[in-house]
């Protein structure tokens, strides 16, 4: 996991309303619960830049 | 033949069966029987149209939750609560009528397959065409996996029972009903739970005494219990209430928006989602093994697209929206302008649609029916509601939302955020005004069970202790589940038009063999 990404999750883990839904994505990667989006951990991931 | 009280009471006499209440269960039972040839009184407190006088008889007061005033949410004339009725049919599932141990006072003492014979003809009289093939379950997993099922509804007309059958009633020669004849006591025989017969009044103040082998409640389901609860002047209970349990366990099915979603539209299965939603008849409902693994109640959940936007420019980036989604917290947006080189947030709304779902509430003996300490014109106290929701209740809300907005991220088809209100862990529920809260769905009051100890009406929907009191309509469903109540009224009718039916030929029987018995 790059540093970035780890920073970004580890600040979010912090937050009252941050909770884990069960399962994972097809990926086999953790979805997660931010301010009531239910999203999958790579949504956060990359993309914008070459945007 | 159909007379109003107001004008002539009808000829005293017993009649075969006595029912109070004209809409689709009074009906229903009413024309069943009659059909068989037997005498049946059906008694109506209302009169062809909606009128004030009678309506107001419904008024109450409201001290639980935010709900529809009680002279609201129901009907009090001829074909009842169908003149409002929008439509929606579905027979509950196999699984409510089950005990399921994480749902406390669950367990009906019949099941679904006892209600089967009568889903064709509960079928023609809600003007259902056949059933249409089950589509594919388009969203689910496969079959070890599967959280959400896809359900479907059929839509009524909706059938207007007062228009549908008011000339079968009027042309037939042995249903006779009253308009304008309001139940206002239950008396009972001495020392006994048997009624004697039943006090109704016009709207004069002249009262008469209805009398026949069987009586029949189909008031409704916060009526019922009301009936049963004034009819205290011989039990100070009330009748059928030896118990404490008339009017306890009320119902509804909790009717929220849980979520805001957007889809992807390159996404096989969006196509089959908005189409789902915009037929307006598929659900997703949870699997057995979700509900007993979750511990939640059954539930189902619509998606309700906003049309005008999935045809248009907001499905044209996915991933794009769905950051700029996430952007709409300022606490998030925050952290990623933080730790995001070049993010950037939109303000703009790109939602495309809502997720709403219509939830089995779980029976809760603190939810009830009671009297009030105000009367009606009739001298009978009106009535006080006091809808609660519990905890398993709301987590069922969210339950269903998380499990729903896992399913579209995990596949991608998909982002759900949930309300605000639905992330507080002690949710506080929105009022009228703000959402639809519920769907004028009363049941529950007069409980069917296997014992008195945990209900009021026993299989055959017979009052515990009575020889010839019974209740019809969605007051004896034990737990509701998720679809709507009509159909199953119907098909308890319809049963107990069956039942009663046999006893009539029991009784005959027995009259028979006793005076062949008796010396000439």
């Amino acid at each position: 996991m790059r540093r970035r990404e780890f920073l970004s999750l580890l600040l979010l883990s912090l937050v009252p309303w941050q909770r884990s839904v069960a399962g994972v994505n097809d990926s086999g990667k953790p979805l997660i619960v931010i301010d009531g989006w239910i999203l999958r951990s790579d949504d956060l991931d990359g993309g914008h830049r070459s945007q | 033949m159909i007379t109003d009280a107001n004008h002539k009471f009808p000829a005293a006499g017993e009649y075969d069966l006595c029912i109070c209440g004209a809409g689709p269960a009074g009906l229903t039972l009413a024309l069943q029987a009659s059909a068989g040839k037997r005498s049946v009184l059906l008694i109506e407190g209302g009169d062809f149209e909606y009128r004030q006088r009678s309506q107001e008889v419904y008024r109450g007061e409201n001290v639980g939750l935010d709900y529809y005033p009680c002279d609201v949410s129901r009907l009090r004339y001829f074909g009842g609560t169908s003149n409002h009725w929008a439509g929606w049919c579905r027979p509950l599932d196999a699984c409510d009528f089950l005990k399921r141990e994480h749902i406390a006072h669950s367990g009906w003492p019949i099941s679904k397959r006892d209600l089967e014979p009568y889903e064709g003809p509960a079928r023609e009289i809600l003007d259902l065409p056949p059933p249409p093939p089950s589509g594919p379950d388009y969203l689910s997993l496969d079959a070890g996996d599967a959280t959400l099922k896809k359900v479907d509804f059929e839509m009524s007309k909706p059938t207007r029972f007062a228009i549908k059958y008011r000339q079968s009633v009027e042309r037939s020669d042995n249903l006779h009903c009253v308009l304008n004849a309001n139940l206002v006591d239950i008396a009972l025989k001495d020392g006994s739970e048997t009624v004697d017969y039943l006090k109704v009044a016009n709207y004069k103040g002249e009262t008469f005494k209805a009398r026949a082998k069987y009586y029949v409640l189909a008031l409704g389901g916060i009526e019922n219990p009301r009936a049963l609860l004034n009819a205290n002047r011989q039990r100070e209970k009330g009748v059928g209430n030896g118990q404490d349990l008339v009017g306890r366990f009320f119902c509804e099915h909790p009717h929220f928006t849980v979520g805001h979603f957007i889809l992807d539209p390159a996404h096989p299965k969006v196509r089959h989602l908005i189409d789902a939603g915009t037929l307006e008849r598929s659900f997703y409902a949870p699997t057995e093994k979700f509900m007993e693994r979750r511990k939640v109640l059954n539930f189902g959940l619509h998606f309700i697209p906003y049309a005008d936007k999935l045809r248009g420019e907001y499905m044209s980036d996915f991933k794009m929206r769905i950051k700029q989604a996430v952007c709409r917290s300022d606490w998030m947006s925050g952290v990623l302008r933080e730790y995001k080189e070049g993010f950037s947030c939109s303000q703009k709304l790109f939602f495309d649609g809502l997720l709403r779902i219509s939830s089995e509430q779980g029976p809760n003996p603190d939810s009830r029916v009671m009297l009030s300490g105000e009367r009606d014109k009739f001298g009978n106290r009106r009535v006080r509601l006091d809808w609660r929701l519990s905890t398993q209740d709301k987590l069922t809300l969210r339950r269903a939302a998380e499990e729903m907005g896992a399913q579209l991220a995990r596949r991608n088809i998909g982002r759900l955020r949930l309300v605000d209100w639905l992330l507080d862990p002690d949710p506080t529920l929105p009022n009228l005004g703000e959402d639809e809260v519920a769907g004028f769905h009363h049941m529950g009051t007069t409980r069917m069970a296997d014992s008195p100890a945990r209900g009021v009406v026993d299989a055959d929907c017979r009052v515990f202790g009575s020889e010839n009191l019974y209740i019809a309509g969605s007051s004896v469903f034990t737990t509701g589940g998720h679809s709507n109540p009509t159909f199953t009224i119907i098909q308890l009718a319809l049963r107990l038009a069956d039942h009663l039916e046999s006893r009539l030929q029991r009784r005959e029987s027995a009259l028979a063999v006793g005076h062949r018995a008796t010396p000439v």
